[in-house]
């Protein structure tokens, strides 16, 4: 047996409207002939009742007189009515005259009428009376034959009607299931097109009002959202691979500048241990030697800063401090460097007493950061320029140089960690790239900001730092 | 399979109703003397015969039947013994001579008494009395129902138009049982 559930939905409506219309015509028709039988039955019986009087009326002299051939006449009259099958008078319970048509073997004797209705016969008895007394009875029977075939007849042609119904159902429901089946078919092409192709940019269209309106509605919304949230997938997807191969690129970078200092260090030490060295020489390795463990230092020390960076362990200890004295520690620190390179550092400082309320190291480690790129940038030979002082409420420091600028590509992820305009291992500067990370978080930690200006490459780059002054400030 | 034995079950209740129908007719009736049945005739007629109201001196007047000549062996008498019409008690009363018919509802006439037939009718002239006879010209005499015996079988003859004349509604179902006759020759009866 085919299921309901396993068909289509045009073929469900189809299948629903034909059950519907069918079931429909069934019990009305089912109705019909059951008040048809009832009625044609009681008709029957009315009739045949009247039929009884009328002959029990007609045969009560013949049956005074005892004239039987007189009453089979009468009762002969009786072939009129082809319903009446058996006509029957009794005189008491003898049987006086009888009249049998059709070609029921029934008779009249014995008397029958004690169950009045049997099978397909009607019985109806009526008293022959003369003077008010009862000399005999009339019994007549009446066969349903007639009102069976009509019944049949009647059976054939909603039989006949019920075949076109389903058909003419069949051809509407076939038209109109389409108000229903194709927006919900339309619905499911496309949910199994986007499944299908992984796109989520394909819409749903946009049908009428209702329901499949609703559904219709609600599956874009869901299309959209999944789409954002595919396509925010996929950024931070590709956001964390670009993590990663910056992770591994500084890994790399870093072995690299973790070993460097240590090759010329073992190198020079080899050397002072053959002791083949004059003084002039023993002391240019101890200086090369104390340069290199100081770089070392400074490494590990920014891979601290930014691991404590990353986990929210860096403290920043703020006091009022003097401006100047943390400008010229930072540039004292710088002079060996600048100086080897033949690089001057112009100072301008206006009011070496301008007091800043901040972490005098931390504010001293930005500024070195920012002195060295500076310095590691510019040629030899060339000229970096510190500026100091106070704009409004905030203290300003800028740093520039006329070294190799920077690439306006770059410009967004020169404060990100990890990262290098110049990442290649054949690169000209050292480093590892934390520097400006560590120095945009220091000042931001002071509620400061920090920004980079340049024209492009070889242009030279300006970093200006903005610390915040307390309103307090005296 | 219930419907075959149902039907099988119907035939053979058709079988015993025809065996049974059969031994009822083989029984012997009694048969009715023509006196019997000419008497039960005579009742009947009574039956469906109207009188007009002014034949019977009261409501509770009896019905009589009256009867000149010998006839019926006592068996008239036996049949309305004890009936009633219309709540009427009926009574034989017997002419054995003259011409008094006064106060009979019917007026038998037996073949006996064939030569007072004429007079008899003449004394009953218009009035409300049905006159059943047996003679041959008893119609043409001016009779109203006259008995025929054909082969052992009583029937009977009506005139109509001397039932009409007596003021007497005669049943039209009485007329089809009977053989209407109107004879040629009217019957010498003052008018």
């Amino acid at each position: 047996m085919i299921s309901l559930r396993t068909l289509s939905i045009p073929k469900k409506i189809v299948v629903i409207a034909m059950i519907i219309s069918a079931s429909a015509l069934l019990v009305a028709s089912g109705a019909v002939l059951g008040y048809d039988y009832i009625v044609a039955r009681e008709n029957l019986r009315s009739n045949t009742m009247t039929l009884a009087r009328i002959v029990a009326d007609n045969t009560s002299a013949a049956v005074a007189f005892n004239d039987k051939a007189a009453a089979v006449d009468t009762l002969n009259a009786l072939h009129a009515e082809p319903s009446i099958v058996l006509g029957c008078i009794y005189m008491g319970d003898a049987l006086f005259a009888q009249h049998v048509s059709g070609r029921d073997v029934q008779m009249c004797s014995p008397r029958l009428s004690s169950d009045p209705s049997d099978g397909d016969l009607v019985w109806t008895a009526a008293p022959i009376e003369v003077k008010g007394k009862q000399i005999g009875t009339v019994e007549l029977g009446a066969t349903l034959g007639p009102t069976y075939g009509r019944l049949r007849f009647e059976i054939a042609i909603i039989a006949v009607i019920l075949l076109m119904s389903a058909l003419f159902a069949l051809a509407l429901s076939a038209r109109l299931h389409k108000f229903v089946s194709e927006p919900i078919l339309r619905l499911a092409r496309t949910a199994d097109e986007v499944s299908r192709h992984q796109d989520y940019s394909i819409r749903a269209a946009k049908q009428g009002e209702g329901e499949l309106a609703t559904l219709a509605n609600s599956f874009n919304d869901m299309l959209a959202q999944i789409q954002l949230r595919t396509a925010a997938l996929a950024k931070a997807n590709q956001e964390l691979q670009n993590a990663n191969k910056m992770k591994d690129e500084f890994l790399a970078t870093l072995s690299h500048e973790l070993r460097t200092p240590l090759t010329s260090i073992f190198g020079w030490v080899n050397l002072m241990r053959q002791g083949r060295l004059d003084e002039e020489k023993t002391a240019k390795a101890v200086d090369v030697i104390d340069r290199n463990v100081r770089a070392q230092i400074q490494l590990v020390d920014d891979l601290l800063n930014v691991s404590q960076i990353i986990t929210g362990k860096l403290k920043i200890h703020t006091c009022w401090t003097n401006a100047g004295t943390i400008v010229r520690a930072a540039l004292d620190s710088i002079q060996p460097a600048a100086a080897a390179k033949n690089i001057e550092i112009a100072v301008n400082l206006p009011d070496s007493e301008e007091r800043v309320f901040a972490d005098p190291e931390r504010i001293q480690q930005v500024l070195w950061n920012l002195l060295t790129n500076a310095v590691k940038f510019s040629e030899k030979g060339g000229r970096v320029c510190l500026e100091a002082g106070r704009v409004g409420t905030a203290f300003r420091i800028s740093v520039s140089d006329s070294g190799e600028g920077i690439d306006p590509e770059f410009m967004p992820f020169l404060f990100e960690r990890f990262t290098q305009a110049d990442a290649s291992k054949t690169r000209k500067h050292g480093g590892l790239g934390l520097g400006l990370a560590i120095v945009r978080h220091i000042v931001e930690s002071h509620g400061g900001t920090v920004t980079a200006q340049s024209k492009g490459k070889g242009q030279g780059a300006t970093f200006t730092i903005h610390l915040p002054i307390p309103a307090n400030t005296a | 399979m219930k419907s075959r034995t149902l039907g099988s079950a119907v035939v053979t209740i058709y079988w015993i109703g025809l065996i049974l129908a059969c031994s009822v007719w083989a029984v012997p009736q009694a048969a009715s003397t023509e006196d019997e049945v000419k008497a039960a005739f005579l009742f009947n007629f009574a039956k469906f015969v109207d009188w007009p109201m002014q034949s019977f001196p009261g409501s509770d007047s009896p019905f009589t039947i009256c009867v000149a000549g010998n006839a019926f062996d006592g068996a008239l008498e036996r049949i309305v013994q004890g009936e009633t019409l219309d709540r009427r008690p009926l009574v034989v009363r017997p002419v054995p001579t003259g011409t008094d018919v006064r106060g009979c509802q019917i007026l038998y006439i037996a073949p006996s008494e064939a030569r007072r037939v004429p007079d008899l009718i003449t004394a009953a002239g218009n009035n409300p009395v049905l006159t059943v006879g047996e003679t041959g010209d008893f119609i043409e005499d001016g009779g109203t129902i006259r008995f025929v015996n054909a082969g052992g079988r009583i029937h009977f003859q009506i005139n109509p138009d001397a039932a009409e004349r007596a003021s007497l509604k005669v049943s039209s179902r009485l007329l089809r049982l009977a053989e209407v006759v109107r004879p040629r020759r009217r019957a010498g009866v003052a008018r």
